[in-house]
């Protein structure tokens, strides 16, 4: 089955290039945009984020991005957020002070805890690095993390959660210090990653081609798989 | 369980090839960067950097097209460094596919390039670069790419960048640096323990054991390996050999000394490091209690690859 | 003291070309003595350079390297060959390739440097260590000081009692111990773009440094030129240290059959590779200061105080100094396009050393001013230099 056209939104705040090399790598069909009728029209959106809360939902309400957005996810299409995108999904977050997000998920975003698991040594913040995600036992059969192995490495860079109202929002998380780090979240059309899947070798790529190949359900559609 | 540690690749540039000197002099061309970035992505490398040795002397930073090539074909993060002084500097290189920018001579001479830098891009992009070494039997930190050195302490420094938002912080010590005789477990170990920010270790690789050292004597949360990797890739790929410098002397293809990729390997061209490949570093940590990341194959359906 | 044309005895201004032109290839001038330009405007260094790419074969010179070595090899072990040098990058390569590569025993000589940097003798130390047995010879202290002096007032040039010795040394030394090879680095001259006299031989004897090192006047010159302008007064001229500044007679040199030759002939000089080998041999480091004042590099001749004022007199007189020599070279060898070779030269080329300045000044007892004065007198018998008001401005910066 041909997969649909994504559309990746730029609004000035994010690694483009490097989720376009990614789709391009993967042969997928895709389309960045800055314009809210693309949006609109959207079969699939790639909501990409680099940088901070306030800012980043400054320039999608600046961009006419916001109502678009709230349309799309609405209708059941499928929406995939990434780093800072997967945090603007949510309603709050308390970075440099308090900001509204998306609401498209109940939830807030707060600062990770320096404090190490075991031990009264302090973990090192920003989370820098490649980290273990493990599936949560009530992981749906249907995925973006489907055809992985658990757990799988991938690479983060952040200083901020999410934190779902509704744990069963999470599908994989990954422990940093006493942070239990929501990694891989899905809420009905809406999916997550708190990780770059377009920087995370393999197992990313496999993630981004998942998204890509989910229906409107929220299963995948493998071909000949 | 925490993050693993990451085992970085850093390729010196200049022009289109990797340089690789002794103690920050000397730039013996080791392989094209296209190479031997493809070599260290398809090895399990975590990270890659790059860092234009040349940007700064130019006033402008040629490295765009390169980055654009290796992000094109390269999924794991890139840090991009080298004569980056002002935002567009590094909105230049992250547009270009770089996931963080790495600032040192920039820095040093204007501070509040960090502060801006954090607020246009965010701390988690902004990585500041601290080449240090002793001078009169102090600590200081060394600006240009080991030319000059500045009246700073790095510990101090390491400090202040931080609090105007740098999200992470390389540590490279000019003096071990190529040399093959271990990190500087001495200054690591001092700025690591200050700083609530993840701090790399560079500078000094020479074989394996030495990335256990500075990971068990410091609480570095990553290394940095250049001349270790570079030699052994370039023995076991001839795809990294650059095409023959031009007979035009001077040609736009004179980036480097290419000397001793001519005149074949080991015998009388010297080698600092033992040659090791990715894989032996990352078993030779893990067997030793030190989390890394073992790449995973993850074949598409209808076998399409990924790279 | 006069400004006249005729105050100094720095012939080579002679014969400098007024109009100033640089080499298509390389950041070198006209303004360097006995640089010829080819009729594509290519220096005399950048050929010989192109030539050592393509047309030399190196593998036979080799052979005849090896053959000299056989020839000279002691059989019972004694010292074979003397290899001048100072601990720097390039005579630890030649000594080392000596001794391990070609089986010789090579007796290592140092003519001390005016004054030795921490990082220098360092350098040589580490050098000896890696097991090598080395004379260091100090000529008579307060000689040097008046010859420094007097080579300062009439050549601009105090450094140049050092090269007097630096030549004159293995032939004094070789002779004395009965080993008729003597080994320096490279023919400077060759690879650097003087006279190419030497292209394809291996060796040269001391009849030939007069104009080729000595900028046409030699010691006694000098020393006879000092004393009757009383730039030095009193002079003893009996003092045995001044043999060492000259060569032995040709005639004895001829009985002990000593030969100087040059290792640049047989095996293709690369002076970042020596750099690399001296690292990895014998314990090399580079300067832990940072760059060198006057250039960009920080493993070239880093042991003498003295250096820098030698290289900025160049810079006075010809528009050249450390950082334009180090560009020439790494460009010819491919290291350095000649637009980062052009870009590191306007960066640092000219760069005042002002490390060694006050130690210096002590060093030939002169003023601040007189430096100075003299430094003036050279840029204006230059052809790069012209006075703008108070400021000196170069004529022709090299693009």
């Amino acid at each position: 089955m041909k997969t649909q056209s994504i559309v990746v939104i730029d609004y000035g705040v994010g690694n483009l290039f490097n989720v376009e090399s990614a789709c391009k790598a993967l042969d997928l069909d895709f389309l960045t945009t800055t314009d809210p009728q693309v949006v609109s029209n959207a079969a699939r959106i790639l909501l990409p984020g680099v940088g901070a809360f306030r800012p980043a939902m400054q320039r999608l309400h600046d961009g006419g991005l916001i109502e678009p957005l709230r349309n799309f996810v609405t209708s059941g299409r499928p929406l995939l957020g990434i780093c800072l995108g997967m945090q603007l999904l949510f309603s709050t977050s308390e970075e440099h002070g308090s900001w509204n997000g998306l609401n498209f998920i109940p939830g807030k975003v707060v600062r990770l805890h320096e404090g190490a698991a075991a031990s009264n040594s302090q973990v090192k913040i920003p989370h820098i690095g490649w980290n273990m995600v493990n599936r949560s036992p009530d992981h749906p059969s249907q995925s973006v993390l489907d055809g992985l192995p658990a757990p799988i490495s991938v690479y983060f860079n952040h200083s901020f959660m999410a934190v779902p109202v509704d744990p069963n929002v999470v599908l994989g998380h990954c422990s940093y210090g006493e942070n239990s780090v929501a990694s891989v979240i899905r809420h009905n059309n809406i999916h997550g990653c708190q990780f770059h899947p377009e920087r995370s070798a393999d197992a990313g790529l496999r993630i981004l081609y998942n998204f890509a190949h989910l229906d409107g359900l929220g299963s995948t559609h493998t071909g000949g798989y | 369980m925490g993050c693993c540690t990451r085992v970085i690749a850093r390729l010196d540039i200049k022009g289109p090839n990797v340089i690789k000197g002794l103690q920050f002099e000397g730039h013996r061309v080791l392989g094209t960067a296209d190479a031997l970035a493809t070599a260290y992505y398809r090895a399990g490398i975590d990270e890659i950097i790059y860092q234009d040795t040349v940007a700064s002397l130019y006033q402008r930073s040629n490295i765009a097209e390169l980055i654009k090539r290796a992000a094109t074909g390269i999924f794991v993060p890139i840090a991009v460094g080298g004569g980056l002084r002002s935002i567009e500097d590094m909105r230049n290189v992250l547009r270009a596919g770089a996931d963080k920018v790495i600032l040192n001579t920039g820095a040093v001479k204007s501070p509040s390039l960090i502060d801006a830098g954090a607020r246009e891009f965010g701390s988690q992009c902004i990585v500041c670069s601290i080449e240090t070494a002793r001078i009169n039997g102090e600590y200081k930190v060394w600006v240009d790419y080991g030319r000059e050195v500045s009246s700073l302490d790095p510990v101090s420094w390491a400090q202040e960048v931080v609090n105007r938002g740098a999200g992470e912080i390389i540590i490279n010590s000019l003096m071990h640096d190529g040399m093959g005789e271990g990190f500087d477990l001495d200054i690591i170990s001092q700025i690591a323990e200050k700083v609530s920010v993840p701090v790399v270790a560079s500078g000094g690789a020479g074989k394996r054991e030495h990335c256990l050292d500075v990971l068990r004597s410091t609480s570095a949360n990553a290394v940095v390996v250049g001349s270790m990797f570079h030699y052994h890739y370039l023995q076991n790929s001839t795809q990294a050999l650059p095409q023959q410098p031009s007979h035009l002397l001077g040609g736009e293809i004179d980036q480097g000394n290419f000397d001793f990729i001519k005149d074949g390997y080991g015998g009388d061209r010297a080698i600092m490091v033992q040659p090791t490949s990715v894989q032996e570093v990352k078993t030779f940590l893990s067997e030793n209690g030190i989390v890394v990341r073992t790449a995973i194959s993850s074949p598409l359906p209808d076998h399409r690859v990924s790279e | 003291m006069s400004n006249h044309h005729h105050s100094q005895l720095d012939r080579q201004f002679d014969s400098l070309p007024k109009e100033v032109a640089f080499c298509k290839n390389c950041v070198v001038s006209n303004q360097r003595p006995r640089t010829r330009f080819n009729a594509e405007g290519v220096c005399s260094a950048c050929q010989w350079a192109h030539e050592k790419d393509h047309l030399v074969d190196w593998i036979e010179r080799e052979r005849e390297l090896k053959d000299l070595c056989d020839r000279f090899r002691s059989p019972t072990g004694g010292f074979d060959v003397v290899v001048p040098g100072s601990g720097g990058k390039d005579s630890a390569y030649v000594a080392h390739q000596l001794k391990h590569r070609y089986g010789m025993h090579p007796l290592c000589v140092t003519w001390a440097p005016f004054e030795w940097t921490p990082i220098g003798f360092a350098n040589l130390q580490a050098f000896n260590r890696a097991g090598f047995t080395n004379l260091i010879t100090q000529p008579d202290g307060k000689l040097h000081r008046a010859l420094s002096r007097l080579a300062f007032e009439l050549k601009g040039d105090a450094w140049e009692p050092f090269a007097y010795g630096q030549k004159s040394l293995a032939f004094h030394l070789a002779c004395r111990f009965g080993i008729k090879l003597i080994f320096y680095g490279e023919n400077g001259e060759l690879e650097y773009g003087g006279s190419e006299r030497h292209k394809n031989l291996p060796k040269e004897g001391p009849e030939e440094w007069k104009d080729a090192y000595f900028k046409g006047a030699s010691l006694d010159e000098v020393i006879e030129t000092g004393l009757s302008r009383g730039v030095i007064e009193k002079f003893d001229l009996c003092n045995a240290s001044l043999e060492l500044y000259k060569a032995p007679p040709l005639q004895e040199i001829q009985e002990h059959g000593a030969e100087m030759h040059w290792f640049s002939y047989y095996r293709k000089w690369t002076p970042q590779e020596n750099f690399y080998y001296a690292a990895r041999h014998t314990g090399f480091l580079t300067n832990p200061e940072g760059r060198s004042e006057g250039t960009y590099t920080r493993y070239a001749s880093l042991d003498d105080k003295a250096d820098g004022f030698h290289w900025y007199l160049s810079y006075m007189k010809f528009g050249m100094g450390r950082a334009s020599r180090d560009a020439q070279g790494d460009i010819r060898r491919h290291h350095l396009t000649r637009e980062e070779g052009v870009a590191l030269v306007r960066r640092y080329d000219g760069e005042f050393p002002a490390r060694y300045f006050d130690w210096f000044l002590k060093y030939l007892e002169i003023t601040r001013e007189r430096f100075w004065e003299v430094m003036d007198m050279y840029r204006s018998l230059s052809n790069v230099w012209r006075k703008d008001g108070k400021e000196w401005v170069m004529t022709h910066p090299v693009k």
